[in-house]
């Protein structure tokens, strides 16, 4: 330790387990839910800048809602001039109430590009994607980025189901996001929808925390054998992905889930239970005990 | 093939989460500041995955956007554009929780503060992220001789106003790891 170290406001070691936090999990579902645009520009050259890039997806929205427009049903423009006050399609209704657009996902399935489509015609630069999302996720955003300035009245993006508590993705079970009507940066949403039989969930959520399948179990850091019989006796599936720690002991790599399940022994070690679709729960798994978890930085998963 | 890409950067962006958040805390007075550094950084390595490089050179690798971002972030009005309510909360949260340090080092702040930003910027590199030579140059890409005579020079600045401010520059361990 010298002088300088302890000018840090903060050093690394006290940062243990944040990624894990609530904050960097939001931050990389909102991340990554923006489709990766190619940028064949140098990256050291203005990598900040925001306005270019904002442009490029502008001009990429632009592109796609050319292709789907004449797939929408009917949409409905009112006003003359600029952004419609109100929009109406198959898809997503929204209008004007006060000083708030309301987005009414009628159709969790429609084509992303669709919703967005929608945000456009009444002059909102809104991303919205739906995903199937684990339980917990279900009905709520799921990841959420904006850009811009703050709306006048302070208020950012919502989102609740109609009616509330409902299974969005089920029959009966609308989901609004408000928007500031005078928002005028842009805006990622991803919201959960309940996954169809058989489909994977597209968010990454321990399966240990409330709401989801093994509520109120530790897995980490016990034996394979044992998990495997708490996974059995809830009535659930376990499959397994490898995680390969790297040589210098920071950080990992993971195999594609299910790669190479068979070399999995009960002594192997659990580091991580994830949802991964119904009745079926991902165990992160090595060969060796490590000296601390590799996927939580020795702390225990929080959600 | 798109999974693979999010598995990929979902791996690298777990094991240097917390590097690069500890990079932009030390650097930015306010967790908003902060979080914006966090955010952009990272959504920058996303859609510049393809030149990423892969093991603990992504880490070096991604020190050097942040601070491009930072460096622009500085510069520009542009700050405060970017907000992410969990991880707003999340800064905050630490920021109230850290402590700039006392006051006995409150000259040694302010002769650091006061070094030209390039100085400042490889000094702090080496004493908070705890970077060799090798890696140094990696993240500014200049060749190691270039940041040994670098390091040599900041040091030197930082000494003489350390020396200037009545600090006994004896007691100072400024070595790289």
């Amino acid at each position: 330790m010298n002088e300088l170290k302890n000018l840090a406001r903060v050093h690394d070691e006290d940062l243990a387990g944040q990624a894990s936090g609530a904050g960097a999990r939001a931050l990389l579902a909102s991340i990554t839910a923006e489709e990766p645009a190619a940028e064949p520009a140098p990256w050291f050259v203005r990598v900040a800048r925001r306005r270019p890039a904002r442009r490029r997806l502008a001009l990429a929205a632009a592109a796609v809602a050319g292709l789907v427009t004449a797939a929408v049903v009917g949409p409905t423009v009112l006003g003359e001039r600029g952004p419609a006050t109100s929009y109406a399609s198959a898809a997503i209704d929204i209008e004007l109430r006060g000083d708030t657009y309301v987005a009414t996902i009628k159709d969790p399935f429609a084509d992303h590009a669709k919703y967005t489509e929608g945000f456009k015609a009444v002059g909102l630069n809104v991303n919205l994607e739906v995903i199937p999302a684990s339980p917990s996720r279900v009905g709520k955003i799921a990841g959420m980025s904006l850009s811009g300035p703050l709306s006048g009245n302070g208020r950012s993006i919502e989102a609740e189901t109609a009616p509330e508590g409902c299974a969005f993705g089920q029959d009966g079970c609308a989901m609004t996001v408000r928007v500031p009507h005078d928002w005028a940066g842009w805006a990622r949403i991803q919201v959960g929808r309940s996954a169809k039989p058989g489909e994977k969930y597209r968010n990454l959520r321990p399966a240990t925390v409330v709401g989801e399948m093994l509520e109120g179990y530790r897995a980490d850091e016990k034996t394979v054998g044992e998990v495997v019989a708490e996974v059995q006796r809830r009535g659930l599936k376990a499959v397994f992905q490898i995680v390969l720690p790297s040589p210098g002991g920071e950080g990992y790599s993971l195999e594609p889930e299910g790669a190479r399940a068979a070399e999995v022994g009960d002594d192997w070690i659990v580091w991580d239970a994830q949802s991964s679709q119904a009745g079926v729960v991902r165990l992160l798994v090595t060969k060796e005990r490590l000296p601390k978890n590799p996927i939580h930085s020795g702390r225990p998963p929080v959600g | 093939m798109d999974d693979d890409r999010r598995d990929r950067f979902e791996a690298v962006y777990t094991q240097t989460y917390e590097r690069i958040l500890g990079y932009a805390m030390r650097r930015c007075d306010s967790p908003e500041d902060a979080a914006d550094v966090v955010a952009e950084t990272f959504a920058i390595a996303w859609r510049r995955m393809d030149a990423m490089p892969a093991g603990d050179e992504a880490r070096l690798w991604l020190y050097g956007v942040a601070r491009n971002v930072l460096a622009n972030h500085r510069r520009g009005q542009d700050r405060r554009r970017t907000r992410h309510v969990a991880l707003d909360a999340d800064l905050a949260d630490l920021y109230a929780r850290s402590s700039a340090g006392g006051d006995e080092l409150g000259v040694i702040a302010r002769a650091l503060r006061e070094l030209p930003e390039a100085d400042r910027e490889l000094i702090s590199l080496v004493a908070w992220e705890g970077l060799d030579h090798g890696q140094l140059a990696t993240v500014l890409g200049c060749s190691r001789n270039a940041v040994r005579i670098r390091l040599h020079r900041a040091r030197k600045r930082l000494s003489k106003a350390l020396a200037a401010a009545g600090v006994s520059v004896g007691t100072f361990v400024m070595e790289s790891a």
